[in-house]
């Protein structure tokens, strides 16, 4: 195909072609209400996908509008995902199945144990829908079918994978707290006091009762419920029969009946309550005066103070008597987020997660992240996931020792407990959002990554035999962000003092010690001294920092265009790359490295240049951008650092170069090409030396990280997950590896090379 | 010679949006200019070009107060729908640097609307061919060759030096001539 036939051909691609006329009219129909054509007023929001107004207000279905605005971007990402799908044609994995989740808190011992199966890596948003509503609800799920009661009056049944609805029930006011779906039909009470039965199938109601403020568990087909007359009703769950009732001394907030005892929280006390014949047979005064759901597993029961001092209570479940209590750290609430195989899930408004020992109450783990976290946090398949405030995310975190396996932002935070089935997590939150989260379905690599085949082989490696190279790296620790106190972390350089010198886009320069330890830190959004403007259009942040030998630190401001110096110890000393004429200054103040000498050499992610400074900050040369004579130097580079002959290095990530450069701006070696075999380059964006000079270079396509010895010779290899944070790492003076990971964590890693 | 403000045009508009007999027959042309141009850029992915109309009209509601009347408006609407595509593109790059190892699952298109295009295989092979490019290139391509803007407001467009974008449309074109010819001789 020659040029010409080429350029027609790819103008076809903007021959015209009609829209779907449903489509246009759903589109219609939101732009005319927007513009104030209809009932309703504009609320300046991007309209989600709102569930259809109630079948009985008379109003015409409106359907689709498919992103809320809160949930743009992911949106979008998600839609990145549909294009990218079309590239493999191989056949679709059936997907997860669902397991049902048909209570609050899983089941009547109330253990938070979901049957999954869950997401198996980072999940991504699958579908979203927004009720007219908040919803302060925990939704339960059965055959496949997710429950969501809002403020907005509806109880509202989504079909699980796609989110599409199969039929809202209208309750008149607002729906909130807990429900059951068994045996067919689904409870909820409403704000009236209203019990509604609804059937699973249809919506439509087969019977209610008044008196009830919220919903306890089924047992032997008896639904027990807390009533608003200080007692504890139990109806027949399918006809609404009285069935039981139990009359309490305070007003009662739970119920839960395991094994014909019925666990009754009232006020701030826990009455054991014999089904048979409605016997006390004990309770317990939390000290507080408003006390939780209880929990049973084993020979225990488990209840904390909800309102008043913090503590956690695990009581001999036959007497009632105290096995021990744990206080909440500083008094705050300690609540019961999930118990399993011995361990008590423990979240905490602004204390941290812990995890204790059912049988003793003694700590196995505690972290001071994720943040405050007051509903219940289901486990499931090792993970435990915590909803959290400030802002709204949900957290997975690691059940053996509490380490962050993943965070997701949500719009805000969650009001009812999350629901993880069928390979998918369910969030709602108090602006009506209701979102599902899980795995890109994925096929295996047709070709492996890391294996060598004979028609693969290392450039490396002259008798073209298979040749990958050992892996060289041991990670030691892992710096967590609860010490090191890091946020949104950017890019990462060692100082001489063996500290870490971190910058992040809050914005902020923090030092770390090498044991994790926040050390001291500085710096706010602005223009002025010690202030930052790392928000760049087209480069998604310019956040970059370099220590120099003498402990100078440099750090690219890229939004203000200038380089700012600062001592170790955070005072402002100068600036540059902003003074002279317009064609002398920095345009986009990005990567940036500094020699021996306190040359400071800074890539320009605008122009596409690399600059050198020197100590005054006086501009000595400029070379690549627009015009370069040299092809491997238009494009932008990355990583700017010194082999120990004083040669910069950068990565050309669009050629898969890696690029020497003498001090005084001529090119003086280069090496690589694209690929993804071991010795080739898919996209490197971060390289550093160690103290031996081996090179060590990270792909930002696929994560892995490959080291060459000063003969550009292939030594050592290996893989890691995606992340654009970890292209930054240095070396300490000790020779460790510390390299910034996903969540905000530092890795620190044991090299071993041959 | 640049195009003037023209307060006749903004008046027009703004009478458009406030009156639904006018803002219908307006509408029923817009929204199939918008959703035309989009749907090949979008590699033929209807339902990401309904979602990238539907924020175009949105924009365009919402900043209706911007609009100076220099182009018509409906110049204009494609102009923000090119703006929402890049930002799409964009987004789509950083994920694929991200997600290059994964293959996903293919996500047939349902409606009969798309239906209908696999049944024309030469114009499905163009936009399969545009699909498998990366989203860098497929800008490149999309603003240089098919909506003919000069290499100068691509890069502005991109964030990329001219040399960058003159990169990019080289080896946009040659992945895309090789994977159409694939196709061709499958």
């Amino acid at each position: 195909m020659d040029d010409d036939r080429l350029l027609l051909t790819l103008r076809r691609i903007a021959e015209p072609v009609d829209p779907p006329a449903a489509f246009l009219d759903t589109m219609y129909e939101a732009l005319a209400e927007e513009l104030g054509f209809r009932r309703g007023t504009s609320t300046g929001a991007v309209p989600a996908r709102r569930l259809p107004a109630p079948a009985l207000s008379g109003r015409v279905r409106r359907i689709a509008w498919l992103a809320a605005a809160a949930l743009l971007v992911l949106g979008i990402v998600a839609g990145a995902v549909l294009i990218g799908a079309l590239f493999d044609r191989r056949p679709i994995p059936e997907p997860p199945p669902f397991n049902d989740v048909t209570s609050y808190r899983s089941d009547a011992q109330r253990s938070g144990i979901q049957p999954g199966p869950r997401p198996s890596g980072d999940p991504v948003l699958i579908w979203a829908a927004k009720a007219n509503g908040p919803i302060q609800f925990n939704p339960v799920l059965a055959s496949g079918v997710l429950f969501v009661g809002s403020d907005d009056g509806h109880l509202y049944a989504l079909d699980a994978r796609t989110g599409s609805q199969r039929w809202t029930f209208d309750a008149g006011v607002a729906i909130k707290g807990s429900a059951v779906a068994e045996d067919g039909v689904v409870a909820v009470a409403d704000a009236n006091g209203t019990l509604h039965v609804v059937d699973q199938a249809t919506g439509s109601e087969r019977w209610h009762a008044d008196g009830v403020i919220d919903i306890g568990n089924v047992a032997a087909g008896i639904l027990y419920v807390p009533g608003n007359d200080n007692s504890v009703r139990g109806f027949d769950l399918q006809t609404g029969a009285d069935r039981w009732s139990w009359p309490a001394p305070e007003p009662v907030l739970y119920v839960t009946v395991v094994d014909d005892i019925a666990y009754v929280t009232a006020g701030g006390t826990l009455h054991a309550v014999a089904i048979g014949d409605g016997s006390e047979r004990w309770h317990f005064q939390t000290g507080g005066t408003q006390a939780s759901l209880a929990s049973v597993a084993g020979d225990q029961v488990f209840v904390s103070t909800r309102e008043g001092p913090g503590a956690l209570t695990a009581l001999d479940r036959a007497s009632g008597s105290p096995i021990w209590t744990f206080p909440g750290p500083r008094g705050l609430i300690v609540s019961l987020g999930s118990i399993q195989d011995g361990i008590v899930y423990a979240p905490t408004a602004g204390g941290g997660f812990l995890a204790l020992k059912a049988e003793t109450g003694e700590w196995v783990w505690q972290v001071r992240s994720p943040g405050s976290v007051l509903r219940s946090t289901p486990i499931v398949d090792g993970l435990v996931f915590a909803p959290v405030d400030d802002p709204g995310a949900i957290v997975a975190l690691r059940a053996s020792d509490g380490g962050t396996v993943w965070r997701q932002a949500l719009g805000g935070p969650m009001q009812g407990w999350p629901v993880v089935s069928g390979g998918l997590i369910f969030t709602t939150d108090g602006s009506g959002a209701i979102q599902a989260y899980g795995d890109m379905v994925v096929a295996p690599p047709s070709e492996p990554v890391t294996t060598a085949s004979s028609s693969d082989r290392a450039p490396s490696d002259p008798l073209g035999e298979p040749s990958t190279p050992p892996n060289p790296a041991t990670v030691i620790a892992t710096l967590l962000p609860s010490t090191t106190g890091l946020g949104h972390v950017a890019d990462m350089d060692i100082g001489p003092d063996g500290n870490l010198y971190v910058v992040d886009y809050r914005p902020m320069v923090s030092v770390i010690s090498p044991d994790g330890r926040l050390i001291t830190s500085w710096g706010r959004a602005g223009s002025g001294d010690k202030e930052f403007n790392f928000a760049v259009p087209n480069l998604d942040g310019a956040a970059h920092i370099a220590v120099g030998r003498d402990g100078l630190v440099y750090v690219s401001d890229g939004g203000n265009r200038r380089v700012q110096v600062f001592t170790p110890e955070g005072d402002y000393l100068r600036e540059f790359g902003n003074r002279g004429a317009e064609v002398d200054r920095l345009l986009v103040a990005w990567d940036l490295g500094v020699d021996d000498d306190g040359n400071v050499y800074v890539i320009d992610g605008g122009l596409a240049t690399l600059a050198k400074f020197d100590r005054e900050g006086a501009r000595k040369w400029v070379v690549g951008g627009i015009g370069s004579s040299d092809p491997e130097l238009k494009s932008s580079g990355h990583g700017v650092k010194f082999d120990p002959a004083g040669r910069l290095w950068i990565a050309n990530d669009d050629g898969g170069r890696l690029i020497a450069i003498h001090p005084d701006g001529h090119q003086v070696d280069s090496f690589g090409e694209t690929g993804s075999r071991p010795g080739q380059f898919a996209a490197p964006c971060g390289l550093n030396f160690d103290l031996a000079g081996n090179l060590y270079v990270y792909n930002c396509v696929d994560g892995r990280i490959q080291v060459f010895d000063p003969q550009h010779h292939l030594i050592g290899l290996w893989d890691g997950p995606v992340d654009d944070r970890r292209n930054s790492f240095a070396f300490a003076p000790d020779g460790r590896m510390y390299q910034l990971g996903p969540d905000d964590t530092i890795t620190e890693i044991q090299i071993d090379l041959p | 010679m640049e195009p003037r403000e023209s307060p006749d045009r903004r008046a027009e508009l703004q009478a458009i949006f406030a009156d639904e007999r006018r803002f219908r027959p307006w509408y029923d042309v817009a929204a199939r200019r918008v959703y035309a141009y989009l749907f090949g850029r979008c590699g033929g992915d209807g339902s990401l070009a309904e979602e990238l109309t539907q924020l175009t009209f949105m924009d365009a509601l919402r900043h209706r107060d911007s609009y100076d009347g220099r182009a018509d408006s409906i110049t204009w609407l494609i102009a923000i729908a090119r703006n929402r595509l890049l930002d799409h593109l964009r987004r789509q790059e950083r994920e694929e640097r991200r997600r290059l190892r994964l293959v996903v699952r293919e996500i047939a298109p349902q409606d009969a609307h798309n239906a209908a295009w696999r049944t024309r295989d030469e114009r499905e092979d163009i936009l399969q061919a545009m699909r498998g490019l990366p989203a860098t290139q497929r800008a490149a391509l999309i603003l240089h060759h098919v909506d003919g803007l000069p290499i100068r407001d691509v890069a502005a467009a991109m964030g990329r030096s001219q040399t960058a974008v003159e990169s990019l449309l080289s080896r946009g074109r040659e992945r895309f001539r090789k994977v159409y010819e694939e196709q061709d001789r499958g």
